[in-house]
């Protein structure tokens, strides 16, 4: 017995350099890639980002800002301020994600010294870095994307530092363009690889999100007017032909985020707001966005957008069909801003109108126009003469029409309504939140629990994972 | 001089009772020369070393009333004698002397006459069934001794005795047989067929074929008659309700893969619990390669298409083929199996060849019709309409009076003077039918009708699209043998539609097992089986626009199915299709006969293996085994479906080769009272599993299904490698007859771990304790048997951790991309432990009427290899990590009486059951609250929990107040709990099945049933039929208009009033039931089940006497004949698909009927 264990065991010792000689050849990859360029994960990253977008622009932001919501179900309604505990689940994991190849993307881009790729990876992680944040506060960012380097559970950053890290490294991209250098690797899906553009984008971003900080970020305005006023330093969207719009053609894989059209817009209608100024603007967007409403008999009553306090301002019975998101809208081709020319536009009229800047009114038509021409409807002559979409020196006008650009732009709508509180939007005692708009979105749960200390450091900092709680530029 | 006679009765504290049997026995024979009741009753003690002959007589007949008469030349030529008997009798003890000294003995009285032994003389003797019938190839041996002899074709036999002799006769599937008898004798020996008899051989780990009573482990046969009773398409369906323990997880559909479990899901990777499957000692991964999709529920992600069942490994085996399956649940009896073992073990025995008597030519054919017969309970009673809000008629007349809510609603497909279009919607909540006319939807002319039409419900329009299944089977084996080989080949072919229209398979598979003693030390066998499986379409599975079960949940009651018969537009097709309805639904005969999935398949499985007996104690086995096949699949999808507007075709080759080479070293010995057999093995087992993926999405030509035809394409192509060397030894030590002690050890290098932890050992040890061979036991107990066993094993988890310890970067559809990974690897993961423990029992009473076989066990498996769960900030959202611990403990029972056992009739019962309870010891440190989610689908979450069950069921509740009553809002809403909860365990308490055998005469009748208690099911289907008012639970409140929500509200200051606000009808089922709440939609998934009915008749042997055959039956059978369950959907046993490799019970979403099934089969043998 003994001997014949140690007899096994002599044998197994005997063996046991043969019994794995290639063994970690044979388990290394053959599928996959164990080194990337500073190009491989663009184009998902831009895909996957705007994609998402859209599709949180469809459950939230257009929700939350009165542009279209669901008709079948108001329990757990976002346009009524009742948030499921998830809400952000998605956009957290997402961006989280696009961020983990936006880290190896820069690696790459500094590993290979090509600067055009590490200021678009600087741009992009800005980009990402600013929604998260503004969809929840203070999220993870000095410690995060940082799992392979052993840290499974980073502390929350505080917004003011993650506003000052995404300021500091958009500067510092801008910095960085090379133009006189080709971008090597594959067609980006949104510049062509023209880095012009690109710069362009990290500029006109760094413009938005310095606005954004401008109540807290002292100084904030007079750069944003320093940027505007030196072009040549600071290039930024001059016309729709710059734009951070993805196409998405429709060619695989730059497929609509529904690849079922109508889980875009079953079950949803416009919003009586939405509806009602546009045709007070007589916009010509409104065909595009929109169908008209029909009689029980097919006579057709135009366009009509369901009252948001519906229970007591129901519409008539007559009614068949109100108006509805066209579903084309979500059938390739069709687009998704990251940011329009548009915006751009608007932010100068602001700045004009905060009298940091002049020409407020060219500005405000320039962006309305860019806005027009973006869904590929020209603006109509007059359009201006009318009284609701004359410049009148307000910024609530400025807001209104900004608010239309911004139909499609993520959640762009409701975190300029934070800042400024416009456009107006009409409530109904059926909202939660005090009739408030929400301030945030919940901390995903998964974050919340697998995530836990930092998580509850990160409330306890914020005063409350609540909905209500202002982030740190909304104060 | 003459001793005392000594019968030593009192002072016998034991006497080993089958010896008394024995005994017995003699006394019966006659015609023998010696007085064996004189020499047998005598008992005499010696300790006797290098004695003479004369000495060892001496001490005899001091003892005994014998003297012994000899020649005094035959005393001195004999060679001296060793002897040591203690209490043994004179008969046995003058055999072993007369063994020593080449004597034999006669006694006439008190005399006892002393023979040389050359004398040799025959004995001749028949072999032959209860029914007389020869028993050919039957093996006849002279206990004690190395002679042995086959009895011929007539089963006739002579065999060379010097004497008196215990003569051995074996046949497998019989009970082995004693008998004396002495030269000159003519006798016939009767065996009596014995499945479940106390020396039966059994098939344990390695293929090592083991008497039962000697394994301390719990092991049970299924015989090829168990399978093949009530012939199922999968023959490990025909599993289901036999061995205690034992779980499937199945999915439906024609090739209905599936997955074996035993005692219960241990592992926190929900696609690691699968039992081994071992095919002729060669193991085989049952790896699933169904259609990428990851998801039954939408299939997944946006991009990925309903998946698609193509079969798995289990599914690919012929059950003709099949001698019989030998169950190992536990770690200890499949601890030889390494790094797979964990799981226990199932190995497959294939048939091979024997001596026959006629040609040796089996047929068996086999129909089969399947039949749903379980229903959904839908209602016909109200049309389609949303019933609610804008598809109302208003609320008053025009002179301002109410209106009620029945007389509120109306039809009209497409808007008409009746109203605006309620044809839009999915729902049921429309007008009754109460014989008035609507305008609808006319085939003819594709749109409205010209016409209101009468409203009236089509009732078969979901049952009629389903048809009558036929499998037809049909089976021919030659087999034939000699002393020195055998051979058997088999081809079976098997064609079967499916219930689906224009679903099914065909299968043709051949089959080879052939052994020859190529010379007096070496034996060589090899065995090949090949199989052709060709589907031209396979349904799409699960919750999804093209499945069938999404259309049949989407269907309303007033459509005729045969609107979408043409299933496309009058000159159209292919392009357009007709969807009269909601955009939601496809066409249901474009998913029969458009958006197809097709399989090409061919495999081969085989072995050769080479058997030398070095020494008389010590032999080799040799083996190299292949498992291979080569699958083609197709997925077409046309145009205008609502997936893909301009259709897609996907193109899937998966080439599988796995290589087993094996050696086996075996030394087997005896040391006085001890038997010794050791064991030394190794293995390697090298695996290649290459799939290639080729689509494209957009076709230029509609119906043209050529990747040339795409208008854009791409691939993908997977290559996964890996390599295990084992080495491994068993020591199996025997005690006389009763005390058997197993050892084994085995080291497995595996490739799939880390370099540092590569190499792993893990040992076992298992006694088997037979008391009644021991201790003086009641006279009803015939045998008892303990044992125990202790195991440890060692896995690496699934073959898909390959690739883990390093970073790699995935490809995406986009060109020259590549993204980061979503799981950390680890380069410095460990193997996984299980141990387990187990302790029972065999008892046998009244001469083996009644059997009862217990066994409890526990399991433990820690440091599993499983991907926790990170937070998605930290850039990965799981890790690949060693954690976790669960324990299993349970207990199986199996309980057998031959209730009635005449000759003419008999009953044979047999009652299985088992409890399993899991635990979760501890999970990860981070696991988020104690739990850790495992899978999602639909609404629900499969979820292991700390202190809790590893396959728990959680989602969303409705809330409750203290006194557990649902609290509805101030509007009448329910509310529903922002977490998940626990909703129930998805594992049962318990399992068991029934299994009656009446043979009267040769007319035989087998019936199984079998059930489970408690575990709840998951239903998406029944939410959904529910939300859209088509079960008829939902006609409550109908006339109404509006139904009460039963419950509570909660009041400003705390307490809680009956809830008194109606909602309308609707939003009820709506709320009520919605997707998210997964309470709402879950069942208890207890049933009970008519499993199987079998009617056989055997032509008797006289019957065929004339004729040219030699076997002859008739079976009618049925399967799944009655169900009771609370479960609202087709079938509380159907499990859900979770994206191409994992089955997970508890949660079903968008199930396939499941029909019962009728058949006949044929056999004839000649």
């Amino acid at each position: 017995m003994k001997t014949l264990k140690f007899l096994a065991i002599g044998l197994m010792v005997a063996v046991l350099s043969s019994c794995s000689t290639n063994f970690e050849e044979i388990n290394t990859d053959p599928n996959n890639l164990q080194q990337i360029t500073a190009g491989s994960s663009l184009n998902p990253i831009l895909y996957e980002l705007s994609t998402h977008n859209a599709i949180q622009h469809r459950n939230i932001g257009a929700q939350l800002m009165q542009m279209f919501i669901p008709n079948q179900d108001n329990i757990n309604a976002v346009f009524y301020y009742d948030f499921v505990q998830n809400i952000g689940g998605s956009t957290w994991n997402t961006y989280y994600s696009e961020l983990t190849n936006i880290k190896e993307m820069e690696k790459a881009a500094v590993r290979d010294e090509l600067p055009n790729y590490e200021a678009i990876a600087l741009t992009l992680k800005a980009y990402a870095y600013s929604i998260l944040t503004d969809c929840f506060g203070d999220v993870p960012m000095r410690e995060a994307a940082s799992a392979e380097e052993g840290v499974w559970f980073p502390e929350f950053t505080e917004q003011e530092e993650i506003y000052a890290q995404i300021l500091e490294d958009l500067e510092r991209a801008n910095s960085l363009y090379d133009p006189a250098q080709a971008m090597p690797y594959v067609n980006d899906i949104l510049f062509q690889n023209d880095v012009s553009k690109w710069q362009k984008f990290t500029n006109s971003l760094h413009m938005r999100l310095l606005l954004r900080a401008a109540n807290r970020e002292s100084g904030a305005y007079t750069q944003l007017a320093a940027m505007a006023n030196n072009p040549a330093q600071y290039p930024v969207f001059t016309s729709n032909a710059d734009h951070a719009v993805l196409q998405i053609t429709g060619e695989a894989p730059v497929l609509s985020p529904w690849s079922r059209p109508q889980d875009f817009n079953t079950f949803r209608v416009y919003n009586a707001f939405f509806i009602d100024n546009l045709k007070e603007f007589k916009d010509p967007r409104l065909p595009v966005f929109s169908t008209e409403a029909m009689g029980l008999n097919n006579e057709n009553y135009g366009y009509i957008g369901l009252p948001i306090d519906y229970r007591n301002e129901p519409l008539a019975d007559s009614i068949a069909t109100i108006s509805v998101p066209r579903q084309q809208l979500a059938v390739a081709p069709l687009i998704v801003p990251l940011m329009s020319y548009a915006e751009v536009a608007f932010i100068k009229a602001e700045l004009a109108q905060r009298g940091l800047l002049t020409n407020a009114q060219d500005h405000y038509e320039s962006g309305v126009e860019a806005a027009l021409t973006m869904w590929n409807v020209s603006l109509p002559t007059g359009y201006f003469d009318n009284t609701a979409t004359a410049y009148d020196g307000t910024l609530d006008r400025i807001m209104l029409q900004k608010y239309f650009a911004l139909f499609f732009t993520d959640y762009q709508a409701w975190f300029e309504h934070r800042r400024t509180g416009l456009p107006q939007l009409p409530t109904t005692a059926d909202m939660k939140n005090n009739m408030e708009m929400p301030s945030r979105l919940y901390y995903p749960i998964d974050e919340a629990d697998r995530n836990n200390q930092n998580y509850k450091a990160a409330v306890e900092r914020m005063g409350g994972d609540e909905i209500s709680i202002k982030v740190w530029w909304d104060k | 001089m003459k001793s005392k006679l000594q019968i030593l009765k009192s002072s016998r504290f034991w006497k080993l009772s089958y010896l008394t049997l024995f005994f017995f026995s003699l006394g019966t024979l006659q015609a023998t020369a010696i007085n064996d009741q004189d020499l047998a009753d005598v008992f005499v003690t010696a300790n006797l070393k290098n004695a003479k002959l004369t000495e060892v007589f001496t001490t005899l007949e001091n003892q005994t009333h014998f003297t012994f008469v000899f020649d005094s030349k035959l005393a001195d030529a004999s060679p001296s004698i060793t002897l040591n008997a203690k209490n043994e009798s004179l008969a046995l003890v003058l055999k072993r002397v007369g063994a020593q000294a080449k004597l034999s003995f006669t006694q006439i009285n008190n005399t006892i006459t002393v023979l040389k032994g050359e004398i040799q003389q025959q004995i001749k003797g028949r072999v032959l069934d209860k029914e007389g019938v020869p028993l050919p190839g039957a093996t006849v041996k002279i206990e004690g001794s190395s002679t042995g002899v086959t009895t011929d074709f007539d089963g006739v036999f002579t065999i060379n005795a010097g004497g008196a002799v215990v003569l051995e006769v074996s046949y497998l599937g019989f009970s082995t047989k004693t008998i004396t008898a002495s030269p000159g004798d003519e006798i016939n020996i009767t065996l009596e067929e014995n499945v479940n008899a106390l020396n039966e051989v059994v098939v344990t780990a390695l293929g090592i074929k083991r008497e039962e009573k000697k394994l301390g482990y719990a092991q049970q046969t299924v015989t090829s008659e168990e399978l093949l009773n009530a012939r199922p398409n999968n023959w490990s369906e025909a599993l289901r309700g036999k061995v205690p323990g034992l779980t499937i997880n199945g999915l439906g559909g024609p090739i209905g893969s599936q997955q074996i479990i035993l005692r219960g899901n241990s592992s926190l990777d929900p696609g690691n619990n699968g039992a081994l499957i071992v095919i002729d000692g060669i193991p085989i991964q049952n790896e699933f390669p169904g259609s990428g999709a990851s998801n039954a529920y939408m299939g997944g992600s946006a991009s990925t298409d309903t998946p698609v069942d193509f079969g798995n490994a289990i599914a690919n085996l012929n059950p003709d083929d099949i001698e019989n399956i030998s169950v190992l649940k536990g770690p200890a009896a499949s601890a030889l199996y390494g790094y797979q073992a964990a799981n226990g073990a199932i190995l497959i025995t294939t048939k091979k060849g024997k001596e026959q008597s006629g040609l040796g030519v089996t047929i068996t054919s086999n129909s089969k019709m399947d039949v749903i017969t379980r229903w959904p309970d839908w209602q016909y009673e109200y049309g389609q309409g949303s019933g609610r809000g804008s598809y109302l008629k208003p609320a008053t007349d025009s002179e301002g009076n109410p209106v009620a809510y029945e007389d509120r609603l109306y039809y009209t497909y497409g808007a008409s003077d009746d109203g605006r279009s309620t044809a839009g919607s999915s729902s049921a909540f429309g007008p009754r039918f109460d014989g008035q006319y609507y305008f609808q939807y006319d085939p003819e002319l594709e749109g409205q009708s010209a016409e209101r039409q009468l409203w009236r419900p089509y009732k078969d329009n979901r049952k009629g699209f389903w048809r009558k299944g036929l499998t037809l089977t049909n089976n021919i084996s030659l087999q034939g043998g000699s002393e020195k080989g055998s051979m058997r080949a088999s081809v079976t072919h098997t064609k079967n539609e499916w219930i689906m229209p224009n679903t099914g398979f065909e299968q043709m598979s051949l089959s080879v097992n052939a052994k020859q003693q190529i010379s007096k030390r070496i034996n060589l066998s090899a065995i090949a089986n090949y199989s052709k499986r060709k589907s031209d379409n396979l349904p799409g599975q699960g919750y999804n626009n093209h499945s069938i079960a999404y259309f049949m949940i989407f269907q309303n009651p007033n459509v005729d199915l045969d609107w979408y018969r043409p299933i496309w537009r009058d000159g159209q097709e292919q392009v357009d299709m007709i969807r009269p309805y909601s955009s939601f639904i496809d066409n249901p005969y474009a998913m029969a006969y458009e958006i197809e999935n097709s399989l090409n398949q061919h495999s081969i499985t085989g072995n050769f293996q080479i058997d030398i007996e070095l020494h008389k104690n010590l032999s080799l086995m040799l083996r190299g085994a292949l498992n291979m096949y080569n699958k083609n699949m197709d997925q077409r999808r046309p145009y205008d479906i609502n997936r893909y507007a301009r259709g897609y075709y996907r193109k899937t080759n998966v080439f599988k080769n796995e290589i087993n080479t094996d050696f086996l070293l075996t030394y087997t010995n005896s040391f006085g009272d001890f038997d010794l057999t050791a064991n030394v093995g190794g293995n390697s087992l090298d695996y290649e599993y290459l799939r290639q993926d080729s689509w494209t999405e957009g076709l230029e030509i509609p119906g043209v299904y050529n990747l040339v035809n795409g208008s854009q394409l791409f691939t993908s192509k997977f290559e996964g490698y890996n390599k295990v060397n084992s080495l491994y030894s068993l020591v199996s030590l025997g005690l006389k007859d009763f005390l058997f002690v197993d050892f084994t050890g085995r080291n497995d290098w595996n490739s799939m771990l880390p370099k540092q932890n590569m190499s792993y050992f893990f040992p076992s040890a298992s006694a088997s304790f037979v008391v009644s061979e021991l201790a003086e036991l009641p006279k009803a107990i015939d045998f008892l048997k303990l044992r125990g066993s202790v195991a440890q094993v060692g896995g690496a988890g699934q073959y898909g951790n390959r690739y883990s310890t390093s970073k790699y970067f995935s490809r995406s559809d986009f060109p020259g991309s590549a993204v980061s990974p979503h799981s950390l690897y680890n380069t410095g993961f460990k193997p996984e432990i299980t141990t387990s423990t187990e302790l029972g029992f065999d008892l046998r009473l009244f001469k083996s009427r009644l059997k009862l076989d217990a066994a409890v066990y526990q399991t433990i498996s820690k440091n599993q290899i499983f991907s926790s769960p990170l937070p998605n900030s930290s850039g990965y959202s799981s890790a690949l990590i060693n954690a976790g611990s669960v324990r299993n403990q349970g207990i199986e029972l199996l309980l057998n009486a031959k209730v009635i056992n005449t000759p003419s009739f008999t009953w044979n019962a047999t009652l299985n059951w088992s409890k399993n309870k899991g635990k979760v010891l501890s999970l990860h440190e981070n696991a988020e609250e104690g739990r850790f989610e495992m899978l999602s689908s639909s609404s629900a979450r499969l979820v292991a929990v700390e202190g809790g069950s590893p396959a728990a069921l959680f989602g969303r509740g409705y809330e409750r107040s203290p006194q557990g009553e649902i609290i509805f809002d101030a509007d009448g809403f329910p509310l529903m709990t922002d977490d998940i909860i626990y909703i129930g365990d998805t594992q049962p308490k318990w399992v068991a099945g029934f299994i009656n055998s009446f043979q009267y005469k040769n007319l035989r009748l087998n019936v199984v049933i079998d059930g489970k208690y408690g575990g709840v099911i998951y239903s998406h289907t029944h939410h959904k039929l529910t939300q859209q008012g088509k079960l008829k639970h939902t006609l409550i409140g109908r006339e109404e208009g509006v139904r009460l929500g039963e419950g509570v509200v909660l009041n400003e200051d705390g307490t809680y009033s009956p809830n008194t606000t109606a909602i309308p009808i609707a939003d009820y089922y709506n709320v009520m039931y919605p997707l998210a709440n997964t309470e709402a939609n879950s069942f208890d998934a207890s049933f009970v089940k008519l499993r199987e009915v079998t009617l056989e008749y055997n032509f008797s042997k006289k019957l065929l006497a004339g004729t040219f055959l030699n076997e002859a039956a008739v079976s009618l059978y049925g399967r799944n004949l009655a169900v009771i369950s609370d479960f609202p959907i087709y079938d509380p046993e159907v499990a859900g698909l979770a994206g191409g490799t994992n089955f997970h019970p508890g949660v079903e979403v968008g199930q396939m009927p499941s029909p019962s099934e009728f058949g006949v089969n044929v056999k004839v043998g000649f």
